[in-house]
């Protein structure tokens, strides 16, 4: 793996190479979009796991950190969603640089699903197809999911964060876990899968981790998408995105992030 | 293709949160960090980022400071807060080193018959090896919060080069008064009173907590076991006798471990910690720091004490020699 910073030097992002196995034939190219939040951190080890797969498989691999998060330049605070989806553009245009690719594979876990449905319209002609892991439906129950993030175990910080989930639209940054500003707060809110499903490409794979409540409304919101059939499986298990300290840590989906990677080599 | 095996060093713009001429001054000084990516140690390498200032401390004196993971958490650390610490080091001129020990983030698993804990010590000694041979770095301080701490905690009095620890909620032995205090706090509490009647069973888990308290976040084993408690009381004897300095922070989110400021003297009563340890209790913070607002006061907190502390001179790592500590 290949650590470096792109972008530019007013906007620095942060990326994680990995090339083809000399062994493999090369297969593609695919960056891998991470979620927000608490969620990025605790789903670093299977998103790297699966760049690790994708890597061994044959495929040039680019995981990076958004503007304003992980490693890269600037604050959570000055970001939109807008910004977020221009960097995974930045992302593309970096993987086919490096590989000679023309077009790439996208993976988003979680809310990078509804980036990478973003993504896949905005830049159509240089991705060739997206994999929707464990995606959010719903903005708002995200926003609500970020604010209780990590909650406080002594009264007056969980006193001073509901207090700041009761503003809701005036949520201020220095509350939150994961520090927005209002308008993406507004923007995360007004999210919903449903709404970016028309444009996914055909070549979209689908897969989740949850309960049986969970998969069915990520069906349902993803009933317009122009899938072929048979894109869309379950593997239920402990979600990597969160963690049930300490029982519970790091998760990696063995079975779910071995399907993406087969699934990537079928196409 | 590109040439990925160069990292290439950046600069950060910031937009800070702060207000009027300090987010002016502060920005300007964050576009001229430069951060790296940097491999450590033998292969398979530890990685890590260097976040180094604009101009080196006033004072000149090549202070490092490495920041350990905390639990399984990368080097970003929780909620960001190893980013925007190393960040705000690096302004007042500190070069700072983040990195994944060995098996944790983007650094491999080393294949070895060490214990976790053991490895780490190993990794954290080429981790100060890289700030010294790279960054002409000859003091370092260590940060770390719970496992890291304990870690730090550990590996501080074995490397002369290490002239001060910062420990956030680490490891520390219950004490008479700490069972006392922790009864007392339950006892009052209406909260813990309505939990009890809804689910009798935590009454018993509770009671049997007090004897049988959390494990350390390193070792595995019981801060009850005396043999801990005189293990980790020689760590501190070591620094105590290195003349390193100590800054212990304990949160509101530890108090069924550390409850009350002097916890750490009554554990370790044979130690005279005199000008060594300073305390600082951040009671509304939680373990890990959830809270922009916390993590900045403890940001803070960390500036000042470092700007503040006499640091002795460092001194030369004796040649290695066969490590006879025993470990849990």
């Amino acid at each position: 793996m290949n650590p470096f910073y792109f972008g530019s030097s007013a906007r620095p992002l942060f990326g994680m190479y990995a090339s083809p196995a000399e062994r493999s034939p090369v297969l593609g190219a695919v960056v891998l979009c991470q979620p927000l939040g608490s969620e990025y951190i605790n789903a670093h080890r299977a998103v790297r796991q699966l760049a690790l797969m994708l890597s061994e498989a044959g495929f040039h691999t680019l995981r990076f950190d958004y503007y304003g998060t992980g490693d890269s330049g600037g604050e959570s605070e000055n970001i939109l969603l807008d910004d977020l989806v221009q960097d995974i553009g930045l992302a593309i245009d970096e993987l086919c640089s490096m590989s000679g690719a023309a077009r790439v594979r996208l993976v988003g876990l979680r809310f990078a699903g509804s980036l990478v449905a973003r993504a896949a319209a905005v830049y159509h002609n240089r991705v060739e197809a997206v994999v929707l892991w464990d995606p959010v439906v719903s903005g708002v129950n995200h926003i609500e999911e970020f604010a209780l993030d990590g909650r406080p175990a002594n009264r007056q910080s969980e006193f001073y964060l509901w207090s700041a989930i009761r503003r809701r639209g005036s949520m201020v940054p220095d509350s939150l876990c994961f520090p927005m500003n209002a308008t993406m707060v507004s923007q995360v809110r007004s999210t919903k899968l449903r709404d970016l499903a028309k444009n996914l490409p055909s070549r979209t794979f689908v897969v989740t981790t949850g309960l049986s409540d969970e998969l069915a409304s990520v069906r349902d919101a993803l009933a317009t998408a122009p899938m072929m059939p048979g894109s869309f499986e379950n593997y239920p298990g402990f979600p990597c995105w969160s963690e049930d300290w300490p029982i519970v840590v790091a998760a990696v989906p063995v079975k779910a992030i071995t399907r993406i990677v087969g699934w990537m080599k079928e196409i | 293709m590109r040439d990925c095996s160069v990292p290439r060093a950046a600069q950060n713009a910031l937009d800070s949160p702060r207000t009027g001429n300090e987010r002016s001054s502060a920005a300007a000084c964050r576009q001229r960090l430069r951060e790296a990516p940097v491999r450590i140690g033998p292969a398979p390498a530890m990685f890590g980022i260097v976040t180094s200032p604009p101009e080196p401390a006033p004072d000149d004196t090549e202070l490092g400071i490495i920041i350990l993971n905390t639990g399984v958490a990368h080097r970003v650390g929780h909620f960001r807060l190893s980013v925007a610490l190393a960040r705000e080091l690096a302004e007042i001129g500190h070069v700072v080193l983040r990195f994944d020990l060995s098996g944790i983030g983007d650094s491999e698993r080393r294949d070895d018959s060490l214990l976790p804990h053991e490895r780490a010590i190993g990794d954290l000694g080429d981790a100060v090896d890289l700030m010294q041979s790279s960054y002409g770095v000859d003091r370092v301080v260590l940060v770390g919060n719970c496992s890291g701490a304990d870690i730090a905690t550990i590996y501080a009095g074995k490397d002369p080069r290490v002239v001060a620890t910062v420990l956030i909620d680490p490891s520390i032995p219950a004490t008479s008064r700490f069972h006392k205090v922790y009864l007392r706090q339950r006892l009052s509490s209406t909260k813990a009173w309505f939990k009890a009647l809804l689910n009798p069973r935590r009454v018993v888990n509770a009671i049997h907590g007090i004897f049988k308290p959390s494990e350390p976040a390193v070792t595995g084993a019981h801060l009850s076991d005396p043999a801990v408690r005189e293990f980790l009381k020689d760590c501190y004897a070591s620094m105590v006798k290195a003349d390193d300095k100590i800054m212990l922070v304990y949160t509101g989110g530890i108090r069924d471990r550390y409850n009350y400021e002097s916890q750490i003297f009554d554990a370790f009563p044979e130690i005279d910690f005199g000008e060594t340890l300073s305390i600082f209790h951040l009671a509304d913070c939680d373990h890990l720091f959830p809270l922009k607002r916390d993590r900045q006061r403890l940001t803070g907190l960390i500036k000042e004490w470092l700007s503040a502390t006499q640091m002795r001179a460092g001194r030369p790592r004796p040649p290695h020699a066969p490590d006879e500590t025993e470990y849990f």
